[in-house]
């Protein structure tokens, strides 16, 4: 074969020579193999997706230091002051406020936008086939070429960042910085970093892993929200499901960051609020050792996902490309856990519509159907095909029985949660909480106490919070025996329904007192919620939610010291004295602001009474009355050692606090008859004669 | 020289390559043709590496080429759909692949050959016709100062002058670089010009692999008129008969076999008329797989 027209043939330049020489050596004898450079790469990668540097680089830069202008300015107007150490106080109140409460959090959205853009976006090839081909065509090893995407994706939030934060520290120090604010502003500034970058890099590594195993960006999407929530969604459809259709499920409520660690979607953004927030108040979180091992955990999966997505992105065939989503176990496990997660949710759903009879049937019904929905429906998301509802029909009926199972297993009881009880040589200690239905009469609800050396301030109390037996009271194990025997005679009457008849002995008259299965509702005094744990000496905790069918029993529950401490510390005057007390009538108008003098001395008498009359009745003394008037006490709640707020609490006077009523009257010269405005006669209400005049 | 070593290759239930074995030797056109879904744009994604073949391998003058970037780096693929970033114009697509080709990649030759072609390098590459893209793709393709240009229906859409411009590329690069094109397509008259080497898939398999020359020579059509029925049984008995068609009494024959033999085993017959004559690749394509069943002319029926 000959060329159809030999370059010999044409007239040609000595340049052209020259440059055919050149590019002839060039192609046929590369005198040294260069190779391909990483950084050369990074640039390449980075000159086709310059709109996500461009767009990051305009989020960041503009809206850090636009806040931080914003925010700094507004405190500057706000306060007045001459004082150098309130100047300063306000100055860093200023960065913290700042950084806590404006940048972290928007740091954090920022973060979780970036990732899903730069990861999702940053494998964008793995969606188009003549780009896959393009992309696997070129002389660099697949390996390489992950890493140059990944890093690429990283820097293209880490560095705006970096620059949007030092201009904010710029700023900081500019207008603050005579006032000694700088290692304040750089430990915040460390604090939003470390939040960001763990928020950023569990959503960045969900979000490559999630490209790697999918064809589409709405198959990245779907697969990113199922990796991201699955485990959380899974772990809170059976505690709904324990809670909805088991008699006496309860558990205390647990710290999202203990659940959502197999989750990123969850954990990455809670551990990124939690860090920027509160980092630096290890008290309330990192001195916990679960929270530490969840966050250990977080990262784990966080680097797991990375090697995952790494795998699969070398070893993914080209052809996935354009597909829906990749790896057939994996795929079928997606449909398996969704369509019975979304059966079971739907159940649930009919459960509370339908309310407590008839439910069974149609609860299973409906977890079939929308368990056999769900799993058409992803079998098509996953294979862009509307003809591949049925594809694995054997697959979709082993999801609706396992679904069934699973339902059953709370429907029926089948492992018998409700009728279980702990023997009782194997309780360890016991606790229980009462369910709160008297909150309303005058209860703070827990959880505050005083501060010490100042009078009328208030803080959460730190070690409930965090505590494993949260507002729980301990209970002796003879105590503890009576509740599971309660328990079994609320079983037996359950089951007998409304014919039973059940008798209380008196043990000091000898009289008896007649329920029957009507009363077995709770507030007819006849049976009480009681959140019981027992920790076994052998086995896991022991939690469940009672009715007692006893008034005895609960009366001498309520009767417990710690118990009464822990639900009144406000009436047991274990707050102290409020910063003020006012008297407030039927209308709400404050008619009376005691004195200190008045405040002690009346306070005093409340509380004395208040002990006296609950070491007599326990809860009964809240129980029935109906309050005349009230005191408002205002105590100021401290947050941390710069900010406080106020809180009002409420004391509701009853009949039977009579020295107290007898106190007010005489220090007010206010009858309580004056203070009621409101009357009821047959026709309604009507308005009193007496009026006072708001002071 | 590539060598594809019992290559197979399957989409889900679908078998792309099967046990396909071909030699493409250096400093030749190759030619790939193949029937519908035979299995060419596999087999040429898996010689670049693109894919990784289920069995067998591929070696590209000695070493595997799969995730191999010293191999890959004598390969430029040109694919029937050539992705180009968007937003792109030719110069930033000649960027890329000088990035990807460091040693080879020739810049002032990616120039010239654009200028030649009037491409303008600036202009968006989206706003080029489906041709221009074609051509672009080539001269990135030619200017990679790869050993091994493969060509996936890279014809396809271009005008008959660019077409021999390409051609004549193609022949000047091979003469003066030892370039190996590898061309898959359909328009095998285009192919019978500028291939001297060529391999025919069907149905994931290699039907034949050789020198177009030979093949050419290893069957002939023949046009004869006999005197009886007897003489054509008797060649049909004597020589590889691979079709035949009546018109009245001439018979046109396809036969295998070398040229001296047909001619003696037909003049054998003393016939009234006979002509002996040299097959296209088209029509050789088309007998080869009418052996296999790949026959619709029922489809009238």
């Amino acid at each position: 074969m000959t060329s159809p027209e030999s370059p010999n043939n044409n007239p040609v330049t000595e340049a052209e020579i020259m440059k055919e020489d050149n590019a002839k050596t060039q192609n046929t004898e590369p005198a040294a193999k260069t190779g391909i450079s990483f950084a050369s790469l990074m640039i390449e990668d980075l000159r086709h997706r310059k709109w996500m540097l461009v767009l990051s680089g305009i989020v960041q830069l503009l809206l850090g230091p636009f806040v931080t202008v914003f925010i700094l300015s507004r405190y500057n107007s706000r306060y007045y002051v001459t004082d150098p150490e309130v100047m300063v106080r306000q100055a860093l109140d200023s960065v913290d406020t700042l950084f806590r409460g404006y940048l972290g959090g928007l740091e954090i959205v920022i973060a979780v936008c970036g990732a899903l853009i730069v990861g999702i976006g940053g494998f964008r090839h793995l969606f188009n086939k003549s780009m896959t081909d393009m992309m696997n065509s070129v002389p660099v090893k697949r390996g390489k070429q992950f890493a140059v995407i990944y890093l690429n994706g990283f820097l293209m939030w880490l560095v705006p960042f970096m620059v949007s934060v030092a201009i904010t520290l710029i700023i900081v120090a500019a207008r603050l910085g005579s006032y000694g604010v700088m290692p304040t502003a750089f430990a915040c500034f460390l604090q939003t970093f470390a939040g960001a970058l763990i928020t950023f890099m569990c959503v960045y590594n969900l979000a490559v892993l999630a490209a790697a195993i999918s064809g589409t960006v709405f198959n990245s999407l779907v697969n990113m929200l199922c990796l991201g929530l699955d485990a959380a969604i899974a772990y809170l459809c059976l505690i709904l499901m324990a809670q909805n259709f088991f008699d006496n499920f309860w558990r205390p409520s647990l710290d999202i960051l203990e659940i959502g660690w197999m989750s990123p979607l969850v954990s990455s953004v809670t551990y990124g609020f939690v860090i920027a927030d509160r980092m630096d108040r290890a008290d309330l979180y990192f001195d916990s050792p679960s929270t530490v091992i969840c966050l250990i955990l977080t990262i784990a999966v966080c680097i797991i996902n990375l090697i995952v997505a790494y795998r699969i992105y070398v070893t993914r065939k080209s052809e996935a490309a354009e597909s829906g989503t990749i790896g057939k176990v994996y795929k079928f496990v997606l449909r398996f856990v969704n369509s019975m997660l979304a059966g079971l949710y739907v159940a649930l759903l009919v459960k509370n519509v339908i309310g407590d009879e008839g439910y069974v049937f149609w609860c299973m019904v409906i977890t079939a159907v929308f368990t056999v929905l769900m799993f058409g429906i992803l079998e098509i998301i996953q294979k862009k095909s509307f003809r591949s509802f049925f594809d694995h029909i054997g697959q979709m009926i082993g999801s609706v029985i396992v679904a069934e199972i699973i339902l059953s297993v709370f429907l029926f009881d089948l492992i018998n949660f409700d009728n279980h009880i702990v023997p009782e040589d194997n309780i360890a200690e016991a606790y229980i909480r009462m369910n709160p239905d008297y909150y309303y009469w005058g209860d703070t609800g827990g959880g505050y106490r005083a501060v010490e050396d100042r009078p009328g301030y208030i803080c959460w109390t730190e070690d409930r919070f965090i505590s494993d037996h949260y507002g729980d009271v301990a209970i002796p194990k003879e105590l503890a025996v009576r509740i599971l025997s309660a328990e079994k005679v609320y079983s037996e009457m359950y089951i007998a329904g409304s014919g039973y008849t059940y008798y209380i002995e008196d043990p000091v008259t000898g009289l008896k007192t007649t329920y029957t299965g009507n009363d077995l509702y709770p507030g007819s005094g006849m049976i009480s919620y009681v959140y019981f744990e027992a920790d076994r000496k052998t086995g896991p905790d022991f939690y469940r939610s009672y009715r007692l069918a006893d008034p005895d029993l609960v009366l001498e529950i309520s009767k417990l010291d710690e118990y009464r401490d822990i639900n009144y510390p406000l009436n047991c005057g274990l707050l102290g004295y409020p910063l003020s007390v006012e008297l407030v009538d039927d209308y709400g108008n404050r008619v009376y602001s005691f004195t200190d003098e008045e405040k002690q001395q009346l306070m005093d008498t409340y509380f004395d009474e208040f002990r006296k009359n609950y070491d007599e009745e326990g809860i009964n003394v809240l129980d029935g009355n109906i309050y005349k008037y009230q005191l408002i006490c205002r105590y100021e709640m401290v947050y941390n050692e710069e900010s406080t707020s106020t809180h009002f609490f409420y004391i509701y006077l009853k009949d039977n606090d009579r020295r107290t009523v007898e106190l007010i009257e005489r220090l007010t010269g206010i009858t309580i008859d004056e203070l009621v405005n409101y009357n009821y006669d047959d026709y309604g209400y009507y308005e009193d004669e007496y009026y006072i005049e708001p002071y | 020289m590539i060598e594809i070593k019992n290559v197979s290759k399957k989409y889900d239930d679908v078998n792309a390559l099967s046990g396909v074995t071909i030699e493409v030797p250096e400093g030749q056109v190759f030619g790939l043709v193949g029937t519908n879904g035979a299995g060419k744009s596999t087999l040429l994604r898996s010689i670049c590496g693109v894919c990784r073949p289920d069995e067998g391998e591929i070696l590209v003058d000695g070493e595997p080429v799969y995730e191999n970037p010293s191999a890959k780096q004598k390969i430029f693929f040109i694919s029937d759909d050539q992705y180009y970033y968007p937003g792109s114009n030719a110069e930033e697509m000649e960027r890329f692949y000088r990035t990807m080709y460091p040693d080879t990649f020739s810049s002032d030759r990616f120039h010239d050959l654009m200028k030649s072609l009037s491409l303008d390098p600036k202009r968006r590459i989206q706003t080029f016709s489906k041709g221009m893209k074609k051509q672009l793709a080539i001269m990135l393709g030619i200017a990679s100062g790869c050993k091994y240009i493969l060509c996936d229906e890279t014809f396809d859409g271009l005008d008959p002058v660019v077409r021999q411009a390409v051609k004549r590329l193609f022949i000047h690069d091979m003469e003066e670089f030892g370039i190996t094109p590898v061309i898959a397509s359909h328009n095998l008259r285009e192919l019978e010009d500028i291939c001297e080497y060529v391999g025919l898939l069907h149905k994931g398999g290699v039907i034949l692999s050789k020198d177009l020359e030979d093949m050419k020579l290893g069957i002939y059509k023949v046009q004869v008129v006999f005197r009886d029925s007897t003489s054509l049984e008797t060649v049909r008995n004597n020589l590889k008969v691979i079709s035949e068609e009546h018109r009245g009494s001439l018979v046109t024959l396809t036969i295998r076999g070398g040229r001296t033999e047909v001619e003696t085993v037909i003049t054998s017959q003393v016939p009234v008329f006979y002509e002996v004559l040299p097959l296209t690749l088209e029509e050789i394509f088309i007998s080869e797989t009418e052996v296999l069943g790949y026959d619709f002319t029922g489809i009238t029926k």
